[in-house]
């Protein structure tokens, strides 16, 4: 998985290229903890381009969420794909993490 | 058309990639399963195998072997393996949103019509079978 981070606003979009599993889960905690630790709290990741989470991939953005909740902010999800959104859904983790059809959508109240 | 496909190694991170090829290898040779049946197929074998290789006893040694069959009707795979540890018996619940581990059996559950789980003399095999929905399937 490739995590391009970039600034939109006050915003930071991390664009996950790939698969977020097991083997990658931990690329997406660490670009997290780093936008946090650089003061970016308001966080999109963006899905478009992620073509499949497994429940570790679920585990590090429920982390990032958290992460960025504790200090204020906040962390959301743009253009996942269908794989995606079932997986939330099934989770019920669609409750805490809403899709947003895109990063525009995303990030329009920051 | 049916047939079975079958995958085996050693249960390691990169089996997961090995699993993911191997699905991709199923829907070309299976162009009128659904995508969304394939993809949930590939979902909950990717937690099945992603529980080996995150318990299995001895860790990293752990030896897998899958055997997939497509049916008119269904998928239906057979995960076995021979860790020394036993799988939970039951998926078990969904766990509350805020956990971060702990979804990867229930999530398989979710996505199977059947799944079931049978100890073995040498370690653990699941059996799951997901239909294949409508034409669609």
């Amino acid at each position: 998985m490739e995590i391009e981070r970039t600034a939109h606003g006050s915003a930071t979009v991390l664009r996950c290229q790939g698969r977020l599993t097991m083997t990658s889960a931990s690329r997406l905690r660490e670009a997290v903890d780093q936008a946090v630790q650089d003061g970016r709290h308001r966080l999109v990741a963006d899905l478009a381009e992620t073509e499949f989470v497994d429940s570790s991939g679920l585990g590090a953005l429920v982390s990032g969420l958290k992460r960025a909740r504790q200090c204020g902010g906040d962390l959301r999800i743009a253009a996942p794909v269908e794989q995606v959104r079932t997986v939330l859904s099934l989770t019920n983790l669609d409750r805490v993490l809403r899709p947003y059809p895109t990063v525009e959508d995303a990030t329009r109240d920051w | 058309m049916t047939g079975e496909r079958t995958l085996s190694g050693l249960a390691r991170p990169e089996a997961l990639e090995d699993l993911h090829h191997f699905v991709v290898g199923l829907r070309r040779e299976h162009p009128s399963v659904g995508s969304q049946t394939l993809t949930r197929v590939e979902t909950a074998l990717t937690e099945l195998l992603g529980n080996v290789v995150e318990h299995g006893q001895p860790p990293l040694e752990v030896r897998y072997a899958l055997a997939v069959t497509v049916t008119d009707s269904a998928v239906e795979a057979v995960l076995t393996d021979d860790s020394r540890m036993a799988a939970p018996s039951a998926a078990g619940e969904m766990p509350e949103v805020w956990a971060e581990s702990g979804r990867g059996l229930p999530l398989a559950e979710a996505l199977a019509d059947e799944l079931v789980h049978e100890p073995t003399a040498d370690g653990n095999c699941w059996r799951m079978v997901v239909g294949r929905a409508g034409t669609a399937g």
